[in-house]
């Protein structure tokens, strides 16, 4: 070995020292990797651009839809209370049990990336069966993502709205910001029976919104039926299409109760009234009005529901009416609930409180 | 640099002899610490044989460096794995030497 002098054994040393603080700081920068990757990085993101969500149910089966980027499989399974499990074809559950909540899983590349839950309908003609009601709601504002907190936690069997479902129009862009995003915990519980208002119908005829949920036809007009109740949605107006519509609907035999619901409100001397207290119409259930109304109109009761997120914008359009038994302009939902002795209807603002109470179960 | 090059001889027959010793995974944790040790002070024997360089040395080195990492984490995957690694860090500290003597 050559003979070195002082100072070069010196400056060997520290370049020595250099090259293990190198290593210590590599070892430390490693350190801060793995535990930013392991504890402080957040799982791969959501996989879908939407839902999945419920969008049918029935007495033995269910329908789940939801959009995927790309050639993922979507393995949807359904566990009931006693843990037998049933497995989703095409997102489409068959052979369940009525009126049992199953719990549902979406895996993609068998990890878990959805859950959620739906209520089949009840075989039971006096099951109890409880729906919540909204309209005039697809904003995005701060108030409908309250009163979609509030219907996810109610956990209603299913949900109708009363048309105006995107504002200011029912384009393709607009709907998760309006609809999918802020009813995204309730839609993972429960289908969406949605029909149309004016801001809906005004692009493409309402077949975007139609498209997106899963409706049978554009124009929102079609029948719900789960257990003992039956929901005809009427679409924008009472207009001769839609009461000839409403004839045949109400004519089938078997719902214990029926409800009607259409965008704009049944006027006094409308010509569907005859037909709806010939039918034994339950209540008749609307929107278009930006307030939350009760009223009796033609003997039949009628809920409008206008407040569940739009807001209630100038007063001029937004006049009570005078008939009115109660009329608010709070943001919520109504919460229909159905049993073998009657039918009750509260109005749930966006903090859960009820507003308003009406009828009996 | 014989010092650093015995002190890594030594960590890696402690892993070594741990890895023997102590079932898994009580023997991941002094596996670890032995390959994180030896891993900065192989960087520094690294350092010295490169300045002035010594090909045989440096190599040795080198892999040293490289032994310690794996050494250091591949107990996550098989303790076999770094049981083995920890016997290599000894026979890396000792080839320089061997290499010269048979030379």
């Amino acid at each position: 070995m050559a003979v070195r002098t002082p100072l070069e054994r010196r400056l060997r040393w520290a370049v020595v020292g250099l090259a293990m603080l190198c290593a210590v700081l590599v070892l430390v920068v490693v350190a801060v990797l793995v535990y930013w990757k392991l504890y402080l990085l957040s799982p791969g993101s959501d996989p879908f651009s939407r839902g999945p969500f419920v969008i049918r149910l029935g007495e033995t089966s269910a329908q789940l839809a939801w959009t995927l980027p790309g050639d993922g499989k979507v393995e949807l399974v359904a566990t009931a209370p006693d843990g037998t499990t049933a497995t989703a074809r095409d997102g489409r559950f068959t052979g369940l049990e009525p009126g049992v909540r199953y719990l549902w899983t979406a895996a993609v590349g068998s990890v878990g990336r959805a859950a959620g839950s739906f209520h089949t309908a009840p075989a039971n003609p006096d099951a109890p069966v409880t729906f919540a009601v909204i309209g005039d709601y697809g904003s995005g504002t701060d108030h409908e993502w309250a009163v979609g907190r509030t219907l996810a936690s109610e956990q209603p069997d299913f949900v109708v709205t009363a048309g105006d479902n995107s504002y200011l129009v029912g384009a393709p862009v607009l709907l998760d910001r309006n609809i999918f995003d802020p009813l995204h915990d309730v839609m993972l519980e429960a289908p969406l029976y949605a029909t149309m208002g004016e801001h809906d119908l005004f692009y493409s005829n309402g077949a975007a919104v139609a498209d997106a949920l899963h409706l049978p036809n554009d124009a929102g007009r079609y029948v719900v039926d789960y257990g003992p109740v039956q929901v005809v949605l009427l679409g924008l107006d009472d207009g001769p299409a839609e009461v000839a519509f409403a004839r045949r609907a109400l004519a089938r035999p078997g719902p214990r109760v029926r409800f009607v619901v259409l965008h704009r409100p049944v006027q006094p001397g409308d010509r569907i009234l005859p037909l709806l207290r010939r039918t034994h119409v339950a209540a008749v259930i609307a929107g278009h009005l930006h307030r939350y109304e009760r009223r009796v109109v033609g003997g039949i009761p009628e809920f409008v529901v206008g407040t569940s997120g739009e807001g209630a914008g100038a007063a001029a359009f937004t006049k009570r009416s005078p008939d009115a038994i109660v009329s608010l302009l709070n943001f919520g939902s109504l919460r229909v609930t159905v049993t073998a002795t009657g039918v009750s209807y509260q109005f749930i603002d966006e903090r859960g409180r009820v507003l308003d109470h009406y009828g009996k179960g | 640099m014989i010092g650093l090059r015995v002190t890594i001889g030594v960590l890696g027959g402690a892993g070594f002899v741990a890895g023997l010793l102590i079932a898994a995974p009580a023997v991941l944790a002094p596996l670890f610490l032995c390959g994180i040790v030896a891993f900065v002070l192989a960087a520094g024997c690294l350092a010295a044989d490169l300045l002035p360089l010594r090909p045989v040395y440096a190599a040795t080195s080198g892999l040293a460096l490289i032994d310690a990492a794996l050494m250091t984490v591949a107990g996550q995957v098989s303790t076999t794995l770094a049981v083995g690694a920890a016997l290599a860090l000894v026979l890396l500290s000792a080839a320089p030497r061997l290499i010269r003597a048979r030379g």
